[in-house]
């Protein structure tokens, strides 16, 4: 008991990102974190007591496509008041921050999923179908999508290009 | 990733090749294949903004005093018993994402918005001598009338540090509804218009630039007004302007 909670302890920060990185917003996230974390508790016994971090992020994906399922598709909530609580973000310019935002929310749950675990957490392309439990060709073709769909967006026409980009 | 390396590059060795996940040999090789093709490069190139962006995005949430929010919000205990277990549920977090309504009637009410920014600076930058109705000299006046007339609070942005100084302001309309629109000028006489019209959809887009004749505006909709900056300057210095009127508004 004590050895599982240190270790999910210790797992907090990463878990906590990841939920930012699928919410569309604050409460969103929080509410992802809970529930995951509540799953997790109650699905404690089905843990084999190796791979906490990627079984923690199995559930908290799960959690997150279902959160989705049934949702029409394309269609967000409007939060303006999260505006404001990054001003001091390492993306300073506030078109760009916004720019990106809008073409992470406009990416399908699973793909952005893929995206989010690859480049925010880090974990390699096994890991990662081992964490979504899909081939590892499904991961590519997701991540793929999702970075042409991405650049799509940002690319699109008569839009301000990112700072960087030729 | 244990390709070896002379095998021909697919294109999961260009995402492995962003993701650090190559072998130095196959990284050697597809460097030398990305310098002999642009496409494939500027791909990689897109793909390494958007990561470091993705990354910047989340460090900045992460980052954030998770613990004084929690603390301010007060915070459900999700179980009891022992401060390790109590940290757990601090798991507060302050969000920052921007949901967005993307939908291609919101890109067809942006595009007009747009010329409807645009149509202001041509008709009323362009009068040299009667350019507003009220003059800056009256400038707390003009923002009350403005502000009266229009239905939300209008505030003139300062752009000194960019070089323009409010001239003044004047009525408009826009989608049938009054509408406000505020002239600056340079020291050169360079005049820039920041207009402000009534967004029925209440809804938020990204901004959006449009070019007509050698006027440029910037417009975006934010929640429930539509704003759009307009002048005869540079690509750099509007996105600059439009920047700082985003910030203060």
């Amino acid at each position: 008991m004590i050895t599982f909670e240190k270790e999910v302890l210790a797992l907090m920060p990463h878990l906590r990102r990841y939920a930012r990185s699928l919410s569309r917003n604050g409460a969103e996230a929080e509410d992802l974190l809970q529930d995951s974390l509540e799953l997790a508790l109650r699905g404690k016994p089905s843990w084999r007591g190796i791979g906490l971090k990627s079984w923690l992020t199995t559930i908290m994906t799960n959690a997150f496509y279902n959160s989705r399922r049934g949702e029409a598709k394309g269609v967000f909530f409007v939060d303006v008041s999260d505006l404001t609580l990054a001003d001091e973000a390492a993306v300073s310019d506030p078109m760009e921050r916004r720019r990106l935002v809008m073409a992470i929310e406009a990416l399908p749950a699973d793909f952005r999923a893929v995206l989010m675990l690859v480049v925010v957490e880090e974990h390699s392309y096994a890991e990662t179908a081992e964490i979504l439990s899909v081939p590892v060709g499904t991961v590519m073709s997701r991540l793929s999508r999702a970075r042409r769909m991405m650049t799509d967006t940002l690319r699109a026409q008569n839009i301000v290009p990112l700072r960087g980009r030729p | 990733m244990t390709n070896p390396p002379d095998i021909p590059i697919h294109e999961n060795d260009l995402h492995a090749y962003v993701d650090g996940g190559l072998t130095p040999e196959r990284r050697a090789v597809v460097e030398a294949y990305l310098a002999a093709t642009p496409d494939a490069a500027r791909d990689v190139a897109d793909w390494q903004a958007q990561s470091e962006g993705i990354k910047a995005l989340i460090a900045t949430a992460t980052n954030e005093s998770v613990v004084r929010r929690a603390a301010s919000n007060g915070v459900r205990p999700l179980w009891a018993g022992g401060a390790a277990a109590a940290m757990l549920v601090v798991g507060l977090v302050s969000g920052f994402f921007i949901a967005t309504l993307v939908d291609t009637e919101g890109k067809g009410a942006a595009a007009s918005l747009g010329d409807w920014a645009q149509t202001n600076y041509l008709v009323y930058a362009s009068d040299v001598k009667h350019p507003v109705e009220v003059g800056e000299g009256q400038k707390d006046h003009l923002l009350q009338w403005l502000s009266k007339r229009f239905g939300e609070p209008v505030h003139a942005p300062d752009l000194v540090a960019q070089g323009f100084e409010l001239i003044g302001g004047r009525l408009v309309s826009y989608d049938g509804k009054p509408a406000a629109l505020l002239m600056y000028e340079d020291k050169s006489g360079e005049r820039l218009t920041l207009a402000l019209g009534r967004n029925s959809r209440n809804d938020e887009t990204g901004f959006l630039q449009t070019e007509r004749g050698g006027v440029r505006t910037l417009h975006w909709f934010d929640g429930p007004i539509g704003y759009g900056v307009s002048g005869r300057i540079d690509a750099g210095r509007l996105k600059t302007i439009a920047t700082r009127v985003y910030e203060q508004l």
